[in-house]
C-alpha cells in the first residue's frame, strides 16, 4: 500500500516574483524542511499563514474538470489517518484482522 | 481511567470498537492536511471526506466542540453563516446524496440553543449555526451537546416531530461522510457507576466505521453503497426490509430481539448480514440500528 505524503507545516521563506514565492514546508516522511515554490495571484501578497500557504500549494489538482473534488482531497495526516481516510481505514480493518479481531459471519 | 474496557470487531468491512466509559473522558480527532501539491479544497468550509463512520452510544450526552482557530476565522465564520439544510445537501462531496453529510444523527440529538431542546426541527433547517450552537469568537471555537436518549418522557414524540425520520422510522445517511480539516473535540463524562449526564441504561460508546471490501474510490463507495438508519423505541414493533440489490449489514446501538421464523437478538458492537425479505424487531428496547446497503 502506497505511503501517503502530507504537509505538517508550512511558512513562507522567499519572495521570487509577484505571481511566485517559495514556502519552506515539512512533511510526515521528511525531518527537515524542504522548499517548495508556490504561484500565487498576481498583486496578492504573500501569504504568512500555514493555512492560505496551503490553499495556494497546487501542483496536482485534486479536483476535476467539473469541479468536484477527487478522493485526493480527503486526506489527513498519517499520524492520525486511521479511520479518516481510505488507506487508514484500510490499515484499521487489516489491522483488526491481524489481531485476530475478525469475528465470524453472522446473518439473520 | 476513563475507558475501563474496550473490544473490537471486524467483518464485512465493517469495523467496531466498543468502549466502556467510566468517568470524564476527552477524545480528540486532529486536524487534517492536504497532501503536497494539493488543496482541501475551494469550498472554504474546512470539511474533508472521510470513510463512513458514526459514533454511537445508547442513551447520554456528548460534548462536541471544533476548534477552528485564529488561523481558520474564515473558515469559522463560514460555518457560521452556514445551516443545516446547506451542510446536509451540500453536492460538495460526493456526486449522490449519499456520500456528502454530517451524519444525520445529529439532526436528532444536538440541543439547539434556540428552544433549548435536543434535535433540529426541519423548520430550523434554515436557522444559521450561529443561532443554532453556542460559540466563542475569541477561540474561534464552536461546541454543542448531544442528548442521545431515546427513552424518557417525549422524547419519542420530540424526535418524531423533527421531519428527520420517516414514518417507517427511517432516515438516511447516519454515518458522518465528512470530517473538519480542523481539531474536533468528543468529551464524555460519567461517574464511577457509569451512570452520566442522564445516561439511564450505561452502556458502551461504538466508533464505526465502513469501508467496502475491494473497493478504492469514494466514487465507488458513494456509486455502490447507500446507508441509512431505524429508530427503534422501546414498547413498538418494527419492520425492516431488505434494501438494494445486493449486500444488506446491520449494526446497532443496543440489544434488540428479532422475529424471523424464530426469536433471536442482535446485540451491539458487532456488525450482521441481513438475508430476510423483511424482519419484525420486537417491542422490548430501542436502539439506533445503522443499515448499510449495496444498491
Amino acid at each position: 500500500m502506497a505511503k501517503r505524503i502530507y504537509i505538517q507545516s508550512a511558512e513562507p521563506y522567499a519572495q521570487i516574483n509577484s505571481t511566485c514565492f517559495v514556502a519552506s514546508i515539512q512533511t510526515n516522511q521528511v525531518g527537515t524542511k524542504i522548499l517548495q515554490p508556490v504561484y500565487k495571484p498576481d498583486g496578492t501578497e504573500t501569504p504568512t499563514k500555514q493555512n492560505d500557504i496551503m490553499r495556494l500549494i497546487d501542483g496536482i489538482d485534486g479536483w476535476t474538470s467539473d469541479g468536484r473534488n477527487t478522493d485526493l482531497v480527503g486526506m489527513v495526516s498519517s499520524t492520525n489517518e486511521i479511520g479518516s481516510s481510505i488507506d487508514g481505514a484500510l490499515i484499521e480493518y487489516e489491522r483488526l484482522i491481524a489481531y485476530g479481531h475478525k469475528v465470524p459471519t453472522r446473518s439473520f | 481511567m476513563p475507558i475501563t474496557t474496550s473490544s473490537h470487531a471486524a467483518c464485512y468491512g465493517i469495523a467496531i470498537h466498543a468502549m466502556n466509559i467510566h468517568g470524564a473522558h476527552v477524545q480528540w480527532t486532529r486536524p487534517s492536511m492536504p497532501i503536497p501539491g494539493n488543496k482541501i479544497g475551494r469550498t472554504e468550509s474546512g470539511w474533508v471526506r472521510q470513510p463512513w463512520r458514526v459514533l454511537l452510544q445508547h442513551g447520554g450526552l456528548r460534548e462536541q466542540k471544533v476548534s477552528f482557530g485564529p488561523d481558520k476565522a474564515q473558515e469559522f465564520r463560514t460555518f457560521l453563516n452556514s445551516t443545516p439544510n446547506q451542510m446536509h445537501r451540500s453536492d460538495d462531496y460526493g456526486p449522490t446524496s449519499t456520500g456528502l453529510t454530517h451524519g444525520s444523527l445529529s439532526r436528532l440529538f444536538t440541543i439547539n440553543k434556540i428552544d433549548n431542546k435536543a434535535g433540529i426541527p426541519e423548520e430550523y433547517g434554515d436557522k444559521k449555526y450561529s443561532e443554532l450552537l453556542e460559540f466563542d469568537d475569541t477561540d474561534y471555537s464552536v461546541k454543542w451537546v448531544q442528548d442521545w436518549s431515546l427513552e424518557g418522557d417525549g422524547v419519542k414524540e420530540r424526535i418524531k416531530s423533527l421531519g428527520v425520520i420517516d414514518k417507517n422510522n427511517w432516515m438516511h445517511n447516519p454515518m458522518t461522510g465528512i470530517i473538519p480539516s480542523i481539531p474536533l473535540r468528543n468529551r464524555w463524562n460519567a461517574n464511577t457507576n457509569g451512570t452520566n449526564w442522564g445516561r439511564s441504561t450505561p452502556s458502551d460508546i461504538l466508533c464505526c466505521t465502513f469501508w467496502p471490501e475491494g473497493a478504492r474510490t469514494y466514487d465507488q463507495l458513494y456509486r455502490d453503497w447507500g446507508q441509512g438508519a431505524y429508530i427503534k423505541f422501546a414498547g413498538e414493533e418494527l419492520e425492516i426490509p431488505k434494501r438494494g440489490t445486493g449486500k444488506n449489514y446491520i449494526f446497532v446501538s443496543n440489544s434488540i430481539r428479532y422475529d424471523v421464523n424464530q426469536l433471536d437478538h442482535l446485540g451491539p458492537g458487532r456488525p450482521y448480514e441481513m438475508k430476510s425479505d423483511r424482519v419484525t424487531l420486537t417491542p422490548e428496547n430501542s436502539s439506533i440500528i445503522i443499515h448499510i446497503y449495496q444498491k
